[in-house]
């Protein structure tokens, strides 16, 4: 009986375990699997575990497993490949290299029946070690190490994943409990139902105490991610068209519809990020890499909105896929994503009629925000202040030095990062004419001639233009292609080719990419009456951003917005712990650590004083009944000798104690003074009397006295100690 | 003790209690409702110790001597201590035969296995003195000449506390020589309700049967003292001693012959419970009669009513306990 709930607990351990894989696909697709792949082993060991509880040789339990496993995933997780006629393939891909795959997927992965062989397969092999540890081995915990080297490849493949593991971690340290208490004695022909009743709560409390304390543990430092070992797979080109150099055309017949958005909220949907310039084209530096559903997150702002969008493909061409600024899930659509600026891309090319639901997070900068932001240095912004020469050029184009001194006197008199990029949008807005006519192109030369003699443009000349004056004024700049506004038709608003809008966007410390708009307001007027309008976010982004070039300009260095911000700054990231929540935790883990010790005690006790030579283990029967006396007024056997003490417990416990107590101060006393030790078979009478002693002083004393006298501090103590000094 | 070695021990001991408990048994057929004195009796003759038996008239003192002189198929005497007793009464003298033309020792009573000193302390003090020799080392000198007496040998006095007048208390030498002091005590209601019911056909002494031959004695003697005390059983005997060296109650602690008795009885306690080892049980219930008779209270405890008996028990309340499981 006991075999058999041990292997129910192992094969809980392993499925437990294959549920972990939750942060990798998700619970839906994983629960099945990990169900199937630990109860089918552990049925087949323990009907290969004979009657009477002498498996077969392992090499047939092997073999048998083997087997078994390949039958069941076939007609299950790679159903669908038996189909087709891939299957080899599939199995293959699976079991070899689908940790590859999913190691270089954001979380969480797609479902796929290859990558999913390898969740059926780390569970079956667990549960299948685990049934075999628990019936070939008398090893209370053993059986539990292979569910948790499942664990392990499951927090592995799993780490940057969605979701908390955090409940499944306390079922684990709720089953290894059971699993420890059944087998507590093995040998024994019943279930220990003692044990569990006892236990069985109390390590429930231990999974519940590992549950809530868990997620306020403090964490040293970022989990090992193996995702970081891996290389990444290389850029690909992902269309052969930039969607800068369509910009032109597209703003020529205006009336073609991209795409149509379902949207309680208008927003501007971005395209392509391109934050490269060879000195003539613009490009994507983006490392895409396949994603379920999930997009990672960008810098935190502190204020965002969220907008769901169902967007449908009508003429858009290319790979970009549109969506507010940021994503964070795509459905229904398999996309590859840059998590660095979060852009999407399909995996082929768009076709008209495609549809897919985008949920983004907006951020909502203020000029406060804004006001006090210094320009990033990382490495991103470091390579987004380069001015290549040129493909082949030998010396710098003389336009740099032109647009330098073009950016130094537009921004002549800025003195905060913030304050100069917002001066060049407005400088540009008022420099230039918004002409759709303008003959695209945004090479050194080109931008030369749109800001020296033409002064006409379109969004791309306008959004170039700003981006490398930026770059000369020592700010990291890109440009960024998509779509602003469309026509409202009922809910849907029709995003045309005329909607095709270019941006700027300026890198800054801990705030990410900031969008400036240089594009004349007449931009906006020249679309179609029933555009919609500009959407609030992006008002609300300009307001700020004049605002905050207001505030710097009335302001010098030093001034007082920035020593707020920078107190507020102080107090968001760097203010102290108060000194009660230290006192607090503090406490709270002593008095855990104070109630965990004084129940863990004496079972720790109980059990060491179970083992050893059979004199040991007399003397721990002995001390075990002293311990259980002392619920019933036991204080001090200093001066007492064992059959005092056994008249002692006849006197409070009843008649029946002392039949169990006399004969053990008997034995014990033989162990003591006699000249030979005890035999084995004289220990494990002893701790017969003192297990029956101890259940008649359970139901004597009652529960809640035992448990008030466990809560003493003197529980802690070893009676061992005490009586030592006295004899 | 080797594995064989330990089973002859469980086996030999086993008969030893076996042939106890028969020793018992058939003094109590005449000793009625005093089985826990007829042991310690026993236990003191088993010990080789001298037995005083302190208590009224009439509550069985000499007929326990005579029961259990009857009981071990032994040849006892009677010696009825007087005022004018003297020595040479008790140890025998040296007589000129003519015939021979040399003196010839003519035993005392005291040449008997179990010798038993009725009312001792209304004998003189030299007559008192004359049994100091023979009680400790189990001989008699006359005219310089020694005089072993046999095997075993035991002496029961008796005396009468209530009683004093013309008595002369033992000294404390004397008392030190006797292993146990005990008290018969009245017999309880039920006990002498049967002891008067069985009178007219109850057991007499004259008609009880030997159950142990005096060769047996012997032999559980020589074994009863062979058998395994545990060290830490030691240190607790010589510290409830000790106690009673230092207690403030007392003007004389008992001496090392109390430690040396209380082991020798301790060990013949063991031995009749079955065991073939001591436990500190033996030792405290032992303590009292083994110890009590041979301290001498100061006058100032004695007028709060302290006893030696108190001062015993008060010493094995305080000393600690060899536990046994201190393993």
């Amino acid at each position: 009986m006991t075999r058999y709930a041990s292997l129910a607990v192992t094969a809980c351990l392993a499925a437990v375990a294959g549920l972990a894989f939750q942060r990798v696909f998700g619970f839906g697709p994983v629960a099945p699997v990990a169900a199937v792949a630990a109860v089918v082993p552990t049925v087949l060991c323990a009907l290969l575990s004979g009657p009477r509880g002498k498996p077969w040789p392992l090499w047939i339990s092997v073999v048998l497993t083997v087997v078994a496993w390949a039958a069941t995933v076939t007609l299950t997780v790679l159903r669908p490949a038996l189909g087709d006629g891939t299957l080899p393939r599939t199995l293959r891909e699976g079991v070899l290299g689908s940790w590859k795959t999913i190691l270089t997927t954001l979380l969480p992965a797609p479902a796929e029946p290859e990558l999913l062989v390898l969740v059926s397969l780390v569970v079956w092999l667990a549960a299948f070690a685990s049934a075999e540890l628990a019936l070939r081995t008398a090893l209370r915990a053993v059986p539990c190490v292979p569910s948790l080297a499942a664990w392990a490849v499951a927090l592995l493949l799993g780490v940057d994943g969605p979701g908390s593991n955090v409940p499944l971690a306390a079922a684990t340290v709720v089953l290894i409990a059971m699993l420890v208490m059944l087998r507590a004695d093995v040998s024994a022909s019943g279930m220990a139902w003692r044990p569990l009743v006892v236990g069985v709560p109390a390590a429930a409390v231990l999974g519940g105490l590992a549950f809530a304390s868990g997620p306020v543990v403090p964490v040293g430092a970022e989990p090992y991610n193996p995702r970081e070992q891996v290389r990444a797979p290389p850029p690909q080109q992902r269309d052969s068209v930039s969607p800068l150099d369509r910009v032109g055309g597209w703003l020529l017949s205006p009336d073609q519809v991209m795409f149509t958005v379902q949207s309680r909220r208008s927003e501007i949907e971005r395209l392509a990020v391109l934050d490269r310039f060879d000195g003539v084209t613009w490009s994507s530096t983006a490392r895409f890499v396949p994603t379920g559903r999930r997009v990672p997150e960008g810098p935190k702002p502190e204020r965002e909105h969220q907008v769901g969008q169902r967007i449908t493909i009508r003429d858009l061409p290319g790979v970009w896929v549109p969506a507010a600024d940021r994503p964070r899930q795509v459905d229904g659509l398999p996309v590859v994503v840059d998590p660095a600026s979060g852009a999407l891309a399909a995996a082929q090319p768009l076709r008209p009629g495609q549809a897919y639901r985008v949920d983004s997070v907006v951020p909502e900068w203020t000029a406060d925000d804004l006001a006090d932001a210094a320009v990033a240095t990382d490495a991103e912004a470091r390579a987004a202040r380069e001015l290549p020469w040129g493909p082949g050029a030998k010396e710098p184009p003389v336009q740099i030095a032109e647009f330098r001194r073009f950016a130094q006197a537009a921004t002549r008199g800025a003195v905060s990062p913030i304050q100069k990029a917002a001066m060049l949008a407005q400088y540009l807005k008022r420099y230039a004419r918004y002409d759709v006519t303008a003959p695209p192109g945004h090479s050194y030369r080109q931008l030369d001639y749109f800001l020296g003699e033409g002064r006409r443009g379109t969004p791309e000349h306008f959004a170039t233009a700003y981006a490398l004056l930026a770059r000369t004024a020592g700010l990291p700049s890109r440009v960024v292609v998509g779509f602003d506004g469309g026509n409202r038709v009922g809910d849907t608003v029709q995003v045309r080719s005329g909607d095709v809008m270019v941006w700027p966007e300026v890198k800054f410390d801990g705030l990410g990419w900031i969008r400036f708009n240089p594009m004349p307001d007449s931009a906006r007027r020249s679309k179609n009456n029933d555009s919609v309008a500009a959407g609030e976010t992006e008002q609300k982004l300009e307001e700020a951003q004049k605002n905050a070039a207001s505030q710097q300009r009335g302001q010098g260095p030093g001034n007082t917005p920035q020593k707020k911000a920078q107190k507020t700054a102080l107090s968001e990231e760097g203010s102290p712990m108060p000194w009660w929540v230290f006192a607090s935790i503090g406490v709270a883990v002593l008095l855990i650590g104070y109630v965990l010790a004084v129940l863990l005690a004496p079972a720790l006790r109980r059990r060491r004083r179970r083992t050893g030579t059979p004199a040991a283990r007399v003397t721990g029967a002995w001390h075990q009944a002293l311990d259980d006396l002392a619920d019933v007024g036991l204080s001090s056997v200093r001066t007492l000798t064992a059959h005092e003490v056994a008249q002692f417990g006849a006197s409070s416990v009843g008649t029946d104690a002392h039949g169990h107590l006399r004969p053990l101060a008997d034995l014990v006393n033989r162990s003591r003074f006699a000249a030979s030790g005890p035999a084995p078979d004289a220990a494990d009478l002893a701790w017969r009397h003192t297990d029956e002693l101890g259940r008649l002083v359970t139901a004597k004393a009652g529960r809640l006295r035992r448990l008030r006298r466990r809560l003493h501090p003197r529980s802690l103590r070893d009676r061992r100690d005490v009586t030592s000094r006295g004899g | 003790m080797t594995e064989n070695g330990s089973m002859d021990a469980e086996a030999l001991v086993a008969r030893f209690a076996q042939m106890f408990a028969a020793l018992a048994g058939n003094v109590e057929r005449v000793v009625r409702g005093k089985r826990e004195k007829v042991e310690l009796a026993l236990v003191c003759l088993l010990a080789e110790g001298h037995l005083l038996v302190e208590d009224v008239p009439g509550v069985g003192k000499t007929t326990l001597a005579r029961a259990m002189s009857a009981s071990v198929d032994a040849k006892w005497t009677r010696i009825q201590f007087t005022p004018d007793l003297l020595p040479s009464d008790i140890t025998g003298v040296s007589i000129f035969n003519q015939g021979t033309s040399a003196f010839e020792f003519h035993p005392g009573p005291i040449f008997a296995n179990i010798a038993v000193a009725d009312e001792i302390n209304r004998g003189s003090p030299k007559t008192q003195s004359a049994l100091l020799e023979v009680m400790e080392e189990r001989r008699v000198s006359v005219e310089g000449a020694p005089h072993p007496v046999p095997r075993p040998f035991m002496v029961i006095a008796t005396q009468n506390p209530v009683d004093m007048d013309g008595t002369y208390p033992l000294p404390e030498a004397q008392l030190d020589r006797f292993l146990m002091r005990i008290s018969m005590g009245y017999p309880d209601h039920q006990a002498e309700v049967a002891l008067l019911a069985g009178a007219p056909t109850g057991a007499t002494l004259d008609q009880m049967p030997p159950v142990m031959a005096r060769e047996d004695l012997a032999r559980m003697i020589d074994f009863a003292q062979r058998l395994h005390v545990a060290p830490p059983l030691f240190d607790y005997l010589v510290r409830v001693v000790a106690a009673t060296r230092e207690h403030p109650d007392l003007r004389l602690g008992a001496s090392p012959r109390a430690s040396i008795a209380l082991l020798r009885a301790a060990r013949v306690r063991a031995a009749a419970a079955g065991r073939s080892y001591i436990v500190p049980e033996d030792v405290k219930a032992l303590a009292v009669p083994v110890i009590a008779h041979r301290l001498i209270v100061t006058p100032e405890a004695e007028l709060r009513g302290r006893t030696g008996a108190d001062v015993v028990g008060e010493a094995l309340r305080n000393v600690p306990t060899p536990q046994a499981a201190g393993v």
